[in-house]
């Protein structure tokens, strides 16, 4: 189980994640970001500082999300990824295409 | 090579979680680094999802097994499974240049794995198991990081054994708990025996190398050190094992073994029922202290809940199988009977059945005569359930050839109550209707085997009328001969064949349902189809009975002049 909650700041829409991404979890955090971009959302800042692990799961949720935000003008910007599901990322070549930033305050900044 | 421990599960997406456990328990154990344990948490649930979606996606169930070992420096998982083999040629390479986008379909968790793992080898057995094995090297660990203490790790030996005893095999499991209270310990070997109630007796197939020539140990209840444990619930601390008047020296003597010092502890349920005795030889340097008597029954009693959940497991998994079992049976069974029901202008036919467990003892059947006429047949064997299914197929048979014959409705009963007899030997009988309808002029000729008097529903008098004619059930008695009748069923004319599970159906007042009430539904729903009127008998016969559930098999069939 995975705690996803939602804020609004400034037209953009922030998830914090708490708890494992795997298989299942990666269920919870899917729910959540499909029904922001179902309502027509494209601007997403994850704060990842509580994300423990993650798998493959989990990563095509944030590859479909980032794709489709983009193709609407949006961004899925990542915050605080943790070393180890940072190492995810990069064995699975993520890294180019998100952007990780160290907090909250200054993604969203960067969408101004 | 050490093993570790296995964990057997329902290849399910809610069970990754279980395999979690499972990983964290080794990790625990082995003390790896958290960066080695993510990384084969995440290797390890990215080969059990390939499983689930991918080996077992056209199987309704399906089990994965999950094994740890550690050689040298090196920890390996295997991951088996019974399902389609994977054949990795048939996946295109994970494309690391790629567009994100196109990187959403598979290959991802396989390029994890490869880069997680040092090792990835694929096996498939020729008995159709598919290995895969993950190993990768950890971290040695400094040598006084080795000997941890006890407590640590007694907990460790916990978790395995919590996590594992949900799905582990009983004799694994087995093998695992004495491995580790040896070592534990400070022992030389021991044995672990269970209880087989029904003969008095302590067994054992968990055998050290001492042993060995050894099939399976046996003990009487009461007999030497462990047999005393098992009587009296005490733990035993002896040390010197051949001045103990209770000590049985034939297996020293068969082995060749010198015990010397002995602990020995009961294992106790959670009911604190003994269940079995866990015997440590030879302490090594030395006698088993009291600090040894305490930890070992904590162990013990640890022990004795992991092999209960092992054996309730198993329980459950031989409950599925036989489930399945039951639903390949039940298929069988419906295909005995007929495909469709026969059709002809001028005359409605309808059946119904409803067995009331997976498999039971009523059939009906349909046979299209060389004279032009049609048979008609229901039967019901006494009992339920499968051995009413196993005697119905020999029924079926019996009844569906001797209609092939010819004879008249009394002579085929004769035959096939002798066919019957000849092949079977269990005190099971059949009841059976068996009717020859003319469609052109109506004319119906039947004889019963002890069979319920099909109802026949006269239009032109709107009364209804019970085909009794003389006959004992098939499988009863040698000479045994059958009446045979006649009716002419005229437009509008009804008959109702049907067995006891119809009318000895029961309320909650303990009253059945009767012939009565059947008539009663037949007069007030002659007029409509013969569909209509099955429906509307079952729906009485449900209303009736009141939710009680249904305590027979039940089978209705409805012919009618139009």
């Amino acid at each position: 189980m995975i705690n996803v909650t939602e804020r609004d700041e400034k037209g953009v829409a922030i998830f914090a994640l708490e708890g494992r991404v795997d298989t299942q979890g990666a269920v919870d955090m899917d729910l959540a970001l499909q029904a922001a971009v179902a309502s027509g959302k494209s601007r997403m800042v994850l704060d990842m500082s509580r994300v423990t692990y993650i798998s493959s799961a989990g990563l095509r949720t944030l590859a479909d999300v980032l794709t489709r935000n983009t193709n609407e003008g949006g961004d899925l910007k990542l915050v605080s990824v943790n070393p180890r599901v940072a190492r995810v990322l990069e064995i699975i070549g993520f890294m180019n295409f998100f952007s990780i930033y160290e907090s909250v305050p200054a993604a969203i900044a960067d969408f101004a | 090579m050490t093993f570790l421990g296995e964990l057997r599960v329902e290849a399910t997406i809610e069970n990754l979680r279980m395999i979690s456990y499972f990983l964290q328990s080794i990790g625990q154990r082995l003390y790896l680094t958290e960066k080695t344990l993510f990384d084969f948490e995440l290797a390890v649930e990215e080969a059990a999802v390939n499983i689930i979606k991918h080996a077992y996606k056209d199987h309704p169930y399906g089990e994965m097994l999950i094994g740890a070992v550690v050689i040298d420096s090196t920890l390996s998982i295997s991951l088996t499974d019974w399902g389609t083999p994977f054949n990795p040629s048939e996946l295109p390479a994970f494309d690391m240049t790629a567009p994100i986008e196109s990187r959403i379909e598979g290959g991802m968790g396989l390029h994890i794995i490869h880069r997680l793992m040092d090792y990835v080898v694929r096996d498939v057995s020729p008995d159709g198991l598919n290995i895969l094995t993950l190993s990768r090297h950890i971290e040695q660990l400094p040598p006084d990081v080795h000997l941890p203490s006890t407590l640590r790790e007694l907990n460790a030996m916990l978790s395995v054994s919590q996590f594992m005893s949900a799905g582990v095999e009983l004799d694994a499991l087995l093998a695992m708990i004495i491995d580790k209270l040896v070592e534990t310990l400070g022992a030389e070997g021991g044995t672990l025996f269970l209880i087989d109630e029904e003969r008095g007796e302590l067994f054992s197939r968990v055998l050290l190398e001492h042993t060995s020539g050894l099939e399976e140990i046996r003990i009487k209840i009461g007999e030497g050190i462990a047999g005393y444990v098992a009587e009296t619930g005490q733990i035993m601390n002896i040390g010197e094992a051949y001045k103990d008047p209770r000590f049985a020296r034939g297996f020293d003597q068969q082995t060749g073994y010198q015990s010397r010092t002995i602990l020995a502890a009961p294992l106790r349920n959670s009911q604190q029922k003994i269940i079995g005795v866990v015997e440590l030889l030879n302490k090594k340097g030395g006698e088993f202290s009291s600090r040894d008597e305490r930890l070992l029954i904590a162990m013990a009693s640890q022990a004795a809940i992991s092999i209960e959940n092992s054996r309730l497991h198993a329980q459950e998994v031989r409950q599925q199988l036989v489930n399945k079992d039951l639903e390949t049976a039940r298929r069988i069974q419906q295909s005995f009977l007929p495909q469709s029901v026969p059709q002809r202008p001028g005359w409605e036919i309808a059946a119904y059945w409803q067995p009331m467990r997976a498999v039971g003892g009523d059939f009906y059947d349909f046979y299209a005569m060389d004279d032009g006429r049609l048979a008609v047949a229901i039967a019901d064997v006494t009992d339920k359930g499968v051995p009413a299914a196993l005697f119905m197929a020999l029924s079926v048979t019996v009844l569906r050839f001797a209609m092939t014959l010819n004879f008249s409705p009394s002579e085929m009963m004769n035959r096939a109550n002798q066919v019957i007899l000849a092949n079977q030997r269990s005190s099971m009988f059949t009841t059976a209707f068996v009717s020859y309808l003319d469609w052109e002029t109506g004319i119906m000729d039947y004889a019963s085997a002890g069979h319920n008097p099909p109802v026949f529903y006269h239009a032109k008098t709107r009364r209804c009328e019970l085909l009794n004619v003389q006959g004992v059930a098939l499988g009863v008695f040698k000479s045994a001969t059958y009446q045979e009748k006649r009716i002419q069923l005229e437009s509008g004319d009804v008959c109702v064949l049907y067995t006891d599970g119809i009318t000895e159906i029961i309320n909650s007042s303990m009253e059945e349902f009767g012939e009565d009430r059947l008539e009663q539904v037949i007069l007030h729903n002659a007029h409509r189809s013969a569909y209509e009127l099955v429906e509307a008998i079952a729906a009485a016969n449900d209303d009736f009975s009141e939710g009680l559930g249904d305590f027979d098999d039940e089978t209705l069939i409805v012919i009618k002049k139009l």
